[in-house]
């Protein structure tokens, strides 16, 4: 195996989950379940 | 031409709408899970539903139906939000759901007086209706005898008699649907004539000024003007000066109104009752009556919820102890084969340091969280966990906490979202939001693994019993429910202005436990737990490696790489602030892993030692941490420490997700901030105080 292949595939790895984590974070900013429980985005009226 | 058959020709591609309303706890989730093969929470509770639900189903017909969950109420009377809930659907006032073309109305059919109440109302909205008497068998238990013949011709409208549990009734439910479009108006129950007439008087005045529709019925601005709180329920501003004249005007004319047309409605069902309804003299005493006897005596009844808790740990310490070992070969086996398959790496660092212990550390608690869900879905589907809050409600009440504090508040030893949603159902805004303060201090299920790792270190070696280890558990969910109430006490006297509000606690009768229903709770939550370990906790445990990887210094060894790397700096970073708790820097990567979700400290440390060890040393993390040294050769992981880790654990606000709801549900950052900082406050002096006092009196 290559190390050089290896360091390149883990920065991949590691940036390509550090984008999903701004992209998910941006979509619950509008949406806001719960991850952990699975609780639905309902949402009270103004109250 | 009924009111639906005309909606029908006006739209005739649009799917007839149909809401099952009715009082908490008579079995409408349920209901509506079968009709629709959904799988929302059931519990034998009342307050589970906070919020609508919608799902579809096919009548005998095949025609599609869609169907409305609505949340149990007493009364269309709206006093808390979700009871604002069921009053505008069922009155059309929502904009993202559209009126009802019928209603299902449940009733506990072992419990019609007050049941049929609600059902007065809703009857008298004019919408097509039918009424289900469900929990039929516990109504035969008590020797009841309903006329369902005589009781359909009186109120006009189809009843089915059902056992929603055992599924009995469901077809005939589903024909009853098919003939309930058609079928004309239910009967009115009498109203007072000078409060009819003072009604139509007002409804008049209201629609004059545009505050309610032309076609709104005589009883809507009933429900708009008897609402006592109406700028909470998304009732105009504009509107809300003139409901309130309305009512005061109401008041003036006819005192005491709302109190007579109660009066009138129960004595309409009484009425009703007596021609349909045979039961013995007297009640024969029940099974409910027996086990409460026992279970909600003032002394045996704390005595058998200890014991019944005791029992919960020590069945999750000692039972959970064999597949929590075959999941823990499993994550040894894939790391052992990663290193024979790949050559030294990055990649194969990133997989063997960072996803297997961040992830397989976490997983492998999911036997103790299968146990921990089995017995909480057994207590809330045998009716126990409404006895729990009874014999808490001394308690509650003396803090400030109401009757309804206690669905939140027991629903958050599972998880505090839920239990923060369900604050939904407390009508006042002031034990609403000390409620919603105080509610992610319950233990949830995140916090098991850390207390399971830490009372695991605490007391080494297969010798401790799992009753001790029960019993410092069952310590931690004591230390936390009780901070909760201390808290409750301080925010009831400085924080929240506002009157505070009583509520009759209804006892639910037990029930054998659907096992479907609970084995359905166990595969949802597991499911989840293993969703979040496959996304954010796998997401967290790249991120950590990284972050304990990098920047690399050339000619490092493994401890030195971890010291110097990002992760490493921001742990010497807050080590002052967290060294008098007795914890190190690398427990400090740890801790600032754990802000995002709780469990992810198990996985953080997995990390930590398995960056730091390197290929040499691939013990399993328990014996890493026992071998954990400060610099001048003293043990960082003393059951002294661990004690003052689960402390800080009880009482750290740690859960992005919970801080997103609680800004959701108060509407603003103020009261998630000050949360945060009262919990992460009151961690971090509880644990002080339980590391330094150990130390001072020679632990």
């Amino acid at each position: 195996m290559n190390p050089d292949w290896q360091t390149w595939a883990a920065a991949a790895v590691v940036i390509v989950t550090a984008v999903l984590f701004v992209v998910r974070a941006k979509r619950k900013k509008k949406g806001g379940s719960c991850s952990s429980c699975g609780s639905g985005s309902a949402k009270l009226p103004k109250h | 031409m009924s009111s639906a058959t005309e909606l029908r020709d006006d739209k005739p591609e649009r799917d007839p709408v149909f809401a099952i309303a009715g009082n908490p706890n008579c079995g409408k989730s349920t209901i509506f899970n079968t009709l629709t093969g959904l799988k929302q929470k059931v519990a034998n509770y009342p307050g589970v539903t906070v919020e609508k639900r919608e799902g579809t189903c096919f009548n005998q017909h095949g025609k599609r139906i869609r169907l409305i969950d609505l949340p149990g109420t007493y009364s269309l009377n709206a006093r808390s939000p979700d009871e604002a809930v069921v009053r505008d659907v069922l009155l059309g006032r929502r904009k993202d759901t559209p009126k009802p073309d019928a209603v299902i109305y449940i009733a506990d059919a072992s419990n019609l007086e007050r049941n049929l109440y609600l059902a007065t109302q809703v009857f008298e909205l004019g919408l097509p209706s039918l009424l289900v008497l469900n929990m039929t068998d516990v109504a035969e238990a008590k020797q009841w005898r309903i006329d369902v013949e005589k009781l359909s011709q009186r109120l006009g409208i189809p009843v089915v008699p059902m056992q929603a549990t055992a599924g009995k009734g469901i077809i005939e439910l589903k024909a009853a649907m098919s003939r309930a479009l058609d079928k004309p108006k239910s009967t009115v129950l009498p109203i007072p004539p000078d409060i009819f007439e003072a009604l139509q008087q007002t409804r008049a005045d209201l629609v004059r000024s545009n505050t309610v529709a032309e076609n709104a019925s005589l009883l809507e601005p009933l429900y708009l003007i008897s609402d006592h709180d109406p700028e909470h329920y998304g009732i105009a501003d504009s509107q809300v000066g003139r409901l309130i004249a309305a009512h005061d005007d109401l008041e003036k004319k006819l005192p005491a109104w709302e109190d007579r047309l109660a009066a009138a409605r129960y004595e309409a069902v009484e009425n009703l009752l007596r021609d349909v309804l045979r039961r013995p003299e007297r009640d024969e005493t029940t099974m409910t009556d027996k086990l409460d006897s026992v279970l909600l005596h003032p002394v045996w009844g704390g005595v058998c919820l200890f014991v019944i808790m005791g029992l919960l740990f020590y069945l999750i310490f000692s039972v959970a102890q064999g597949p929590m070992d075959w999941i823990k070969d499993f994550f040894k086996y894939c790391a052992d084969s990663v290193k024979t398959m790949m050559g030294p790496g990055d990649l194969r660092d990133l997989i063997t340091d960072g996803v297997i212990p961040g992830v397989g550390g976490v997983v492998v608690f999911l036997p103790q969280i299968l146990m921990l869900f089995f017995f909480i879905g057994l207590m809330e589907d045998t009716g126990y966990m409404a006895r729990v809050a009874f014999i808490m409600d001394k308690i509650m009440g003396k803090v400030g906490l109401n009757g309804r504090s206690f669905v939140p508040f027991f629903s958050s030893y599972a998880c505090a979202v839920p239990g923060i949603m369900a604050t939904r159902t407390i009508a006042s805004p002031k034990d609403r939001l000390i409620t919603i303060l105080v509610t992610p201090l319950a233990s949830c299920s995140a916090r098991l693994p850390v207390y399971s790792l830490m009372i695991a270190a605490m007391l080494p070696g297969g010798g401790a019993s799992a009753f001790a280890k029960a019993g410092i558990m069952l310590a931690m969910y004591f230390i936390g429910t009780a901070g909760a109430f201390i808290f409750a006490w301080i925010f009831n006297r400085t924080l929240a202005k506002g009157k505070g509000s009583l509520m009759v606690l209804e006892m639910p009768t037990y029930k054998r436990p659907a096992l479907r229903h609970v084995a359905l709770y166990m595969f949802e939550r597991a499911k989840i737990f293993l969703r979040r370990a496959g996304t954010v906790i796998l997401g967290l445990a790249i991120l950590l490696w990284a972050a304990m990887s990098f920047p690399r210094h050339e000619g490092d060894d493994d401890a030195a790489r971890l010291s110097h790397s990002i992760a490493g700096r921001a742990g010497h970073f807050i080590e002052p602030v967290i060294k008098p708790l007795g914890f190190d820097w690398k427990v400090g990567i740890g801790l600032i892993g754990s802000f995002a979700a709780r469990e992810v400290f198990v996985g953080t440390m997995g990390i930590v030692y398995a960056v730091e060890g390197g290929d040499e040393n691939t013990a399993p993390l328990l014996e890493r941490m026992k071998d954990e040294k400060w610099p001048d050769g003293r043990r960082v992981f003393t059951p002294l420490m661990c004690l003052s880790m689960m402390i800080f654990f009880v009482f750290a606000m740690q859960c992005l997700s919970t801080v997103a709801v609680v800004k959701r549900e108060t509407n603003g950052w103020k009261w998630p901030l000050f949360q945060i900082a009262y919990m992460t406050g009151a961690a971090w002096i509880a644990s002080f105080v339980v590391y330094q006092g150990g130390k001072l009196i020679g632990f």
